[in-house]
């Protein structure tokens, strides 16, 4: 099948049906699709370095963001921006993926690229909507009620009925005002790894893990050379050695607390060292290893006893987590005010 | 030391390179403008501290080296005996080429002697 992605896909879909739960068809298929997807996004770059227009660039940073490769699209985006600097859909583009970057991430730099971009926009037409209004939406999700206030009432003053725009504003007028700078909102972020929780919904249930997932844990753990597993996902931990979840306590509790702490420290490095957000940290010694799997708001720790089948085990444990976090909801009221 | 890290830097991928003792304090390092020496020798000593921390629990004695992958870059650090190399680079690394670099210039840091901070 090297090379032949639909065929691929395929055979993939058609064994997925008869094995629906099967980790590695469903990946394969995903792999496929990314393949299929690559060949599309080369010919649309071929198409806007000879001829390159704002509406190729347009397409071709639409396209990406679509297909999840935001660091790519947040280098068309610059190159947008350089060579269209006095047209403001470029500053708007740049702003929309530096947008995407750090609600993905949480690095304060990228939040406030897309804070400048914005405001670009606005210089560039102060008389326009829609940078009026991302910047309300921006503002208000990293906490910066009056400012998202201020850029709410601006875009209202441009269109009274905008129905997500006045919705916003009903929001913002309940909450209490910030007393941070925007830097300082930006940087308790990415320090905090999310934004604030203003909204919460005391009526809702608390989050827990679905049992597929608790599961996966469990398979995880049950692999030759595993010799523990943890699993945080919003602030729920568990964690499974030999095939079982094991009681939260004493060793076991300490363990858990140290992959979130270690996650965090990881993350803030990545950040403050101008190379992003956290995907993955290897930690090997002799007789034994550390994977650890960072996406959104969930980390996986996987220990080794040093196995050979270490790439095997890291495939398993990227697979379990792009599975895990597609299939775990966000608990309400986080994320979003 | 001070010019294997600045030959180690001037590698293509490589954003900066410093040598650290196993508690984290920096004893050189060459980093690019935009990287604080002092921040990012407090962020290395946080990430070393974080990680012994989980191979005491993991009943580890000391790690021979860790990966951090970003999404704009690698955070690579081998172990130098009593000190460890910390090696900056962007996500355009050479990985291959890069790791080979990375272990002959910790092979000749191990070779001036014992590191002291």
């Amino acid at each position: 099948m090297l090379g032949r992605s639909q065929d691929a896909m395929e055979v993939a879909r058609e064994a997925l049906v008869r094995f629906p739960h099967c980790l590695e068809l469903s990946d394969m298929l995903r792999s496929a699709w990314r393949r299929e997807r690559r060949l599309g996004m080369d010919a649309e770059v071929r198409r806007v370095l000879s001829d390159p227009t704002i509406e190729g660039f347009e397409d071709l940073i639409e396209k990406l963001l679509a297909n999840g490769e935001l660091q790519e699209a947040g280098e068309w985006a610059d190159r947008m921006v350089s060579e269209f600097p006095r047209d403001r859909r470029a500053a708007l583009t740049r702003g929309r993926v530096y947008e995407e970057l750090f609600r993905k991430d949480h690095v304060a730099w990228e939040g406030s690229t897309a804070i400048a971009c914005f405001r670009r926009a606005i210089e560039m037409a102060p008389g326009a909507f829609e940078p009026h209004l991302l910047l309300a939406r921006f503002f208000a999700y990293i906490g910066a009620v009056s400012k998202a206030l201020h850029h709410a009432f601006k875009a209202l003053d441009v269109d009274a009925e905008h129905e997500e725009a006045g919705l916003l504003m009903s929001r913002l007028s309940q909450l209490p005002l910030e007393e941070e700078t925007e830097e300082e909102l930006l940087r308790g972020i990415e320090e905090n790894d999310g934004p604030p929780t203003l909204m919460h919904d005391t009526q809702a249930e608390p989050p827990r893990l679905s049992a597929d997932t608790e599961r996966g844990v469990e398979q995880l753990s049950s692999l030759a050379g595993v010799r523990r597993v943890v699993l945080s996902h919003h602030g729920i931990e568990i964690l499974a050695s030999e095939g079982l979840v094991v009681e939260m306590e004493g060793e076991n509790r300490s363990f858990a607390d140290l992959t979130v702490g270690f996650r965090r420290v990881a993350a803030l490095s990545g950040k403050r060292m101008g190379i992003g957000g956290l995907q993955e940290v290897e930690v090997a010694w002799k007789g034994g290893s550390i994977l650890v799997f960072a996406a959104a708001a969930t980390v996986l720790l996987i220990e080794t006893d040093g196995s050979p089948r270490f790439q095997k085990i890291a495939d398993e444990g990227r697979i379990f987590l792009a599975t895990c976090t597609q299939a775990e909801t966000v608990p309400v009221g986080e994320g979003t005010r | 030391m001070k010019e294997i890290l600045a030959e180690l830097r001037e590698r293509p991928g490589i954003l900066g390179c410093m040598v650290t003792t196993t508690d984290g304090m920096v004893v050189a390092s060459c980093l690019e403008k935009s990287l604080d020496d002092d921040v990012a020798a407090a962020l290395v000593s946080s990430l070393l501290g974080g990680t012994s921390r989980l191979l005491e629990e993991c009943g580890a004695p000391h790690m021979e080296s860790l990966t951090l992958r970003a999404s704009r870059g690698k955070i690579l650090v081998t172990h130098l005996g009593n000190a460890y190399l910390v090696v900056v680079t962007d996500r355009h690394l050479d990985l291959v080429q890069g790791q080979l670099d990375i272990k002959s210039a910790a092979q000749q840091i191990k070779r001036l002697g014992r590191i002291h901070a």
